[in-house]
């Protein structure tokens, strides 16, 4: 397949792909809240990816997600602004400091980046919008949150992994 | 070019747009944009009901079975309640009694929800051009109490669930009216606070607004007690309650002027 098409394919398909999960999130995910907390579908998918080799295709897949979680809200666009400061900060931090490739890094950046991400709205709302959602920030929800996205992108960093692993021994 | 200048030129670049993306999205001729919301929470209305429907077939379908029972026995109770209201306005009529103040409402579309965890909040398309005010009551289906007016706009506003964790409103439990303090808890129960343990509170107790504490008017109806505990070293009984209506289910309400 020609590479423009590969690639128009590759952004429609994870755009695609994210805005469901924007959807999801919004709709019945209420209905399924662990201990108090629900799960972050798009930040789960965004970690899981962070270090895909297009920067790009993240930043496209945080702002389909970004928008459908702003449009959906307070309408202030700080989800997506989090969203793209964490891509930001974690590929230009993150790539310095890393020296080796291992899957429990997955969770290592779930429970980072679910810190972060939220650290960024709240400081946001807070300087910005009067929002005050420190109350959530410093309560043990965000705990159960923060452990709760960690594994979910830990879960899905291995569902990538597999069928990279599966190739790279089919070549052996 | 230098990627330093080339990060502080994005960085700035971002700054800027954020800046003027969110200013612009809050002022409020916004009416564009307000049009686009509802259609997005139309699409996330559409997905709920399927995805809904198709988890709890079996629960839906039992419960239609209840409601359908429910409703033939309510029809019944219906043509009793127009004698009786008939025979109450003669009386009032006769005893010349001033009828009870009316309540006006205003009728909002629900066009934004908030996604994550951080608070229990939603969006209305009505705002300060349609007499809507901060702290006023936002009820659906009768008078359920649905949550609170907490930020208003020139035709937008913000409302507070009463699952919400800051949500706090004084209430009466039960026939008997024993006074207490209804508390939001996020996706976990809300309770009611401040009840002493000698009282006795039974589940399936009704629980509603006192006006006590002057912030809603008497009787709007919040849930039903699910479960009463005695907790060992507290002086308050731990009083859980299921909200009759769930803030994520609805698309329309009420607001109280």
């Amino acid at each position: 397949m020609k590479k423009p098409i590969k690639n128009f394919l590759k952004f429609f398909l994870f755009g695609l792909f994210i805005g469901f999960l924007g959807l999801a999130q919004i709709s019945f995910i209420n209905d399924f809240p662990v201990l108090g907390a629900k799960i972050n579908l798009v930040l789960i998918v965004i970690l899981a990816n962070i270090f895909n080799s297009s920067l790009f295709l993240i930043i496209w897949g945080a702002i389909i997600g970004g928008l459908i979680y702003d449009f959906t809200s307070l309408f202030n666009f700080s989800y997506l602004f989090s969203f793209l400061i964490l891509i930001i900060l974690f590929r230009t931090i993150g790539r310095r400091y890393l020296v080796e490739k291992h899957l429990f890094l997955n969770f290592f950046f779930g429970v980072s980046g679910t810190l972060l991400f939220n650290f960024f709205y709240v400081l946001i709302n807070y300087l910005f919008f009067h929002q005050n959602f420190f109350d959530y920030f410093l309560s043990w929800r965000h705990l159960i949150e923060i452990f709760l996205n960690g594994l979910g992108t830990f879960l899905l960093g291995l569902i990538i992994e597999i069928p990279l692993v599966i190739k790279a021994n089919l070549k052996y | 070019m230098n990627p330093i200048i080339k990060n502080k030129i994005l960085g700035i670049g971002l700054l800027i747009f954020f800046l003027i993306s969110s200013q612009s999205a809050l002022a409020d001729n916004n009416s564009i944009f307000s049009n686009f919301r509802s259609g997005l929470l139309n699409i996330i209305r559409m997905i709920d009901y399927w995805v809904g429907g198709f988890l709890n077939y079996k629960q839906i379908q039992e419960e239609n079975n209840v409601l359908i029972f429910q409703n033939r026995a309510l029809k019944s109770l219906l043509i009793e309640y127009r004698d009786l209201k008939d025979e109450n306005e003669l009386l009032r009529e006769a005893l010349q009694l001033k009828k009870t103040k009316d309540i006006n409402f205003i009728l909002a579309n629900i066009i934004g929800r908030s996604p994550l965890n951080f608070s229990q909040t939603f969006v209305i398309d009505k705002g300060e051009e349609d007499g809507i005010k901060v702290g006023q009551a936002v009820i659906w289906g009768g008078k359920t109490l649905v949550g609170e007016v907490i930020e208003v706009s020139k035709n937008f506003s913000t409302v507070k669930a009463l699952t919400d964790t800051e949500f706090k409103v004084a209430v009466f439990v039960g026939d008997n009216k024993i006074e207490g303090l209804f508390k939001g808890n996020g996706f976990l129960d809300s309770y009611v606070d401040l009840i002493p343990l000698k009282e006795q509170v039974q589940e399936k107790d009704q629980v509603y607004t006192s006006g006590l504490d002057k912030k809603f008017i008497r009787g709007l109806y919040i849930g039903e007690v699910k479960s009463v505990e005695k907790l060992q070293d507290k002086i308050f009984l731990d009083i859980k309650v299921e909200p009759a209506l769930d803030w994520t289910k609805i698309y329309q309400v009420l607001v109280i002027k």
